[in-house]
Parts: C-alpha cells; sequence; structure tokens
C-alpha cells in the first residue's frame, strides 16, 4: 500500500467517523453525560442537576412524528405515574428537527396525550449525540450516581397488549431494591434521530 | 425509469415483470400457499400493465387508476431461517431490505429495492425483503407489497415490534430502514443503516452493481 493510499484511507475513515457524528456508545456505568440549559415545553431551561432530589433519572429520547415513539406514550405517562412516589424521574429529550418535532408541536403533543415529564427540546442535538442516542424511543436509566444502569428499549413490543417483559420497569424496581437490572442492556429500536 | 415516478400511488408494472415463484418451490411451498394470490392475478395484471401505459401515456391524470391486489401471504423468517435462505442464494449478490409500514424512509427507499431487482435479476442479483411489522398487520404489509409490484422474496420478521427482531436480525442502531448486501461469496459486504441520515438509494445502487461485476 502506498503512502498516498494510506492517507487516503486514513481521510475517509475520519470523514467516516465525523458523519456518523453520534457514534458515541454509552456502556453501563459510564457517567452520564451533563446537560444544562436545554428548553423544555414549559419555556423554562432544565439541567441534569434539576433532578438531584431524584434517586433515578430516566432519559428517554423521543419525539412527535415517528409511529413508535407514539405507541410508547401512554406508557411513559403510566411509567411516571406508578415511579414517581418512588423516587423516579422521567426526562422526554426530542432532538429531531424536522417541522413536525419542533417546540410548539411538542407543547401539542404534550398537552393532548397529558404528559406528566418534562418534555426539552434541543435543537442543537448535542444532548442526543452526547448520549449516542439512535432512535425514538431511546432509554437511558441514570441511578443515584447519575451513571448509566440501563439502555434500550422501553419493553419488548410496540404493541402494548403483547409485551412480554417490561424491560424498563424491570430495571427500575431492580435499581429502587438496590440491584442490578435484570437485563441492563437491550436493543433500542424506532425511528432513527436525523442528526445534521 | 425513474422510480419514484411522477404518479406516487402507482410504482412499476410498466415491464409487466412476471411474478416468480422461485421461492416457493424453494421452500417447498405448494402455489396454493404462496403463489395464490399471484397465480390468479396475470389478468389483472396484465389489465395492470396496460391501464400503467395508458396512465403514463397520459401523464399521471386523474383518472382512476388499477389497484394492484394485496402480495400473496407472506410468510414469516426468524433470524436462523434466513441465515439459511441466504445460504441457498450460492453465485448470488443477495440484497436484503429490512422495512415496516410503520417506518416513512422505508416506505420511500423500497420502490428503489423493486426497481434494482427489476433491473439486475437476469445479472444474478436476488433481493429478500423482510417487514419488521406486527404479525397482526400482514395485510398491510401485502398491500403494501402488492402496490409496488414488490415480486421478491418477501417475509414477515417472526419477531413482532420489538428489540428482540432488531438484535435478532442484526440491527445495531435499532433503526429502519436496513439493508445488508451479500457477495456472490455469501460474504457480508456492506450493511446500509441511516445513521442519523436517510439511506442513500444510488450509494446502494453502486454498491450493488460493483457486488455484480
Amino acid at each position: 500500500m502506498t503512502r498516498k493510499t494510506r492517507l487516503g484511507w486514513l481521510a475517509l475513515m475520519v470523514a467516516a467517523i465525523a458523519a456518523r457524528g453520534h457514534a458515541v456508545e454509552l456502556k453501563i456505568g459510564d457517567a452520564a453525560p451533563n446537560f444544562t440549559g436545554i428548553i423544555g415545553i414549559d419555556d423554562k431551561e432544565h439541567g441534569l442537576a434539576d433532578y438531584q432530589g431524584a434517586k433515578l433519572v430516566v432519559v428517554v429520547f423521543t419525539c412527535n412524528h415517528c409511529p413508535v415513539a407514539v405507541a410508547y406514550e401512554d406508557r411513559l405517562v403510566a411509567l411516571q405515574k406508578d415511579y414517581q412516589a418512588k423516587g423516579v424521574q422521567l426526562v422526554a429529550v426530542n432532538v429531531n428537527t424536522i417541522a413536525d418535532d419542533r417546540l410548539d408541536k411538542m407543547k401539542e403533543r404534550a398537552a393532548k396525550k397529558g404528559f406528566n415529564f418534562p418534555y426539552l427540546y434541543d435543537a442543537t442535538q448535542k444532548i442526543g449525540r452526547d448520549y449516542g442516542a439512535t432512535v425514538t424511543p431511546h432509554v437511558f436509566v441514570l441511578d443515584k450516581d447519575r451513571k448509566i444502569a440501563y439502555v434500550g428499549a422501553v419493553d419488548d413490543n410496540m404493541e402494548p397488549d403483547k409485551v412480554k417483559s417490561p424491560h424498563l420497569r424491570n430495571a427500575l424496581d431492580a435499581l429502587l431494591a438496590g440491584k442490578r437490572p435484570p437485563q441492563e442492556v437491550t436493543k433500542q429500536f424506532g425511528c432513527g434521530i436525523k442528526y445534521e | 425509469m425513474n422510480v419514484h415516478g411522477d404518479c406516487p400511488d402507482f410504482r412499476g408494472a410498466s415491464d409487466g415483470t412476471p411474478a416468480t415463484d422461485s421461492f416457493a418451490a424453494k421452500m417447498g411451498l405448494s402455489p396454493s400457499h404462496y403463489g395464490r394470490a399471484r397465480s390468479m392475478s396475470p389478468t389483472r395484471r396484465v389489465a395492470a400493465t396496460l391501464l400503467a401505459g395508458a396512465v403514463f401515456a397520459t401523464g399521471c391524470g386523474t383518472e382512476a387508476r388499477p389497484k394492484p391486489p394485496p402480495a400473496a401471504a407472506v410468510p414469516a423468517i426468524d433470524a436462523p431461517g434466513l441465515a439459511r435462505l441466504l445460504e441457498r442464494q450460492h453465485g448470488k449478490v443477495v440484497l436484503v431490505d429490512f422495512w415496516a409500514t410503520w417506518c416513512g424512509p422505508c416506505l420511500e427507499l423500497f420502490p428503489h429495492t423493486v426497481e434494482l431487482h427489476r433491473r439486475h435479476r437476469q445479472d444474478g442479483l436476488a433481493v429478500i425483503t423482510v417487514s419488521l411489522d406486527d404479525p397482526d398487520n400482514e395485510l398491510a404489509v401485502r398491500r403494501f407489497l402488492g402496490r409496488n409490484e414488490a415480486y421478491m422474496e418477501n417475509f414477515l420478521g417472526r419477531y413482532g415490534v420489538g428489540p428482540d427482531a432488531f438484535a435478532a436480525f442484526g440491527i445495531a442502531d435499532g433503526a429502519l430502514p436496513h439493508l445488508k448486501l451479500y457477495g456472490r461469496d455469501g460474504r457480508l459486504l456492506k450493511s446500509f443503516a441511516g445513521g442519523g441520515r436517510p439511506i442513500d438509494p444510488k450509494e446502494v445502487q453502486r454498491a450493488v452493481e460493483a457486488a455484480l461485476k
């Protein structure tokens, strides 16, 4: 291989990594990326430190337009209702920037579905890249030390009546009991997040 | 041919591509199981072809368009079944298109896959499509396949819409559409994942044509 070809390959690899942009993959036990100053549907800025009273924080990357994300909305509302008193705080984050996913549409969607958790909009998409979110919905559970304790899907079936394993609830139950989740990583699935 | 066409509701059919029952033969399925809708549809297909010609000739007006029938029953497949099917494609280049009716970008990309198959199946390209829809949604899958004149080896994933499907079929980023291209030696040449951007159908075409050379 000539020096020129090697340089060519190197350039290609660098370009490929740069193009992916969100190639980060958080591992269980990694420190959760911090975030600050992200606007919510309440028009206020939110940051991870706002939830320091919570034992566990569930960061869910979601959006309005994706049928899979939509299919999980009611389950997220029910989850926050069931786990709030146990010290769990769910935070929904959208980083898609198409017209249907912008802040005004997020407000409409949240009102319609009765979201009982913050719904944040990061048009810079930084938080999505920091967490390595690839789809909506994509779930990250942060433990009391704000380390990643669970990554993946909400459960094992988009159809609510076909769910056999509620992965996220299982993870929260285990963590609240001081144990490790039975499955710490499940395969996230849904609509690909569009990074600019 | 512009695969998107000017008539987004009616794609293909202009060359009257015949259905192939090779898959049914390979899988040992009776025509009544696999080829039913296809074997009863030649008349409609011819009519559709003629009508399509008329529609193209009149510049895609608003006159009544033929409604293609849904595709034949779509067999369920799991990851080992897909692996066995791939093993049987000796010497062919194989493109696997993972898609779903709930995935908007999939519906945009799918006609390109149909067109690639039409253009290159005589050159040794086999195309397999796997819908990651809920099994109860089979009719919608068949309707979409029928509308797109998708005469390929079409399947419905056995796992339903959930993490198991994406893990089993090796779709790392959990997003659709996802394409896998295998060389004539059966080796995986390339996976096409969105990676935060839509898949470029031209890139797929270039890779397929390079693999066929």
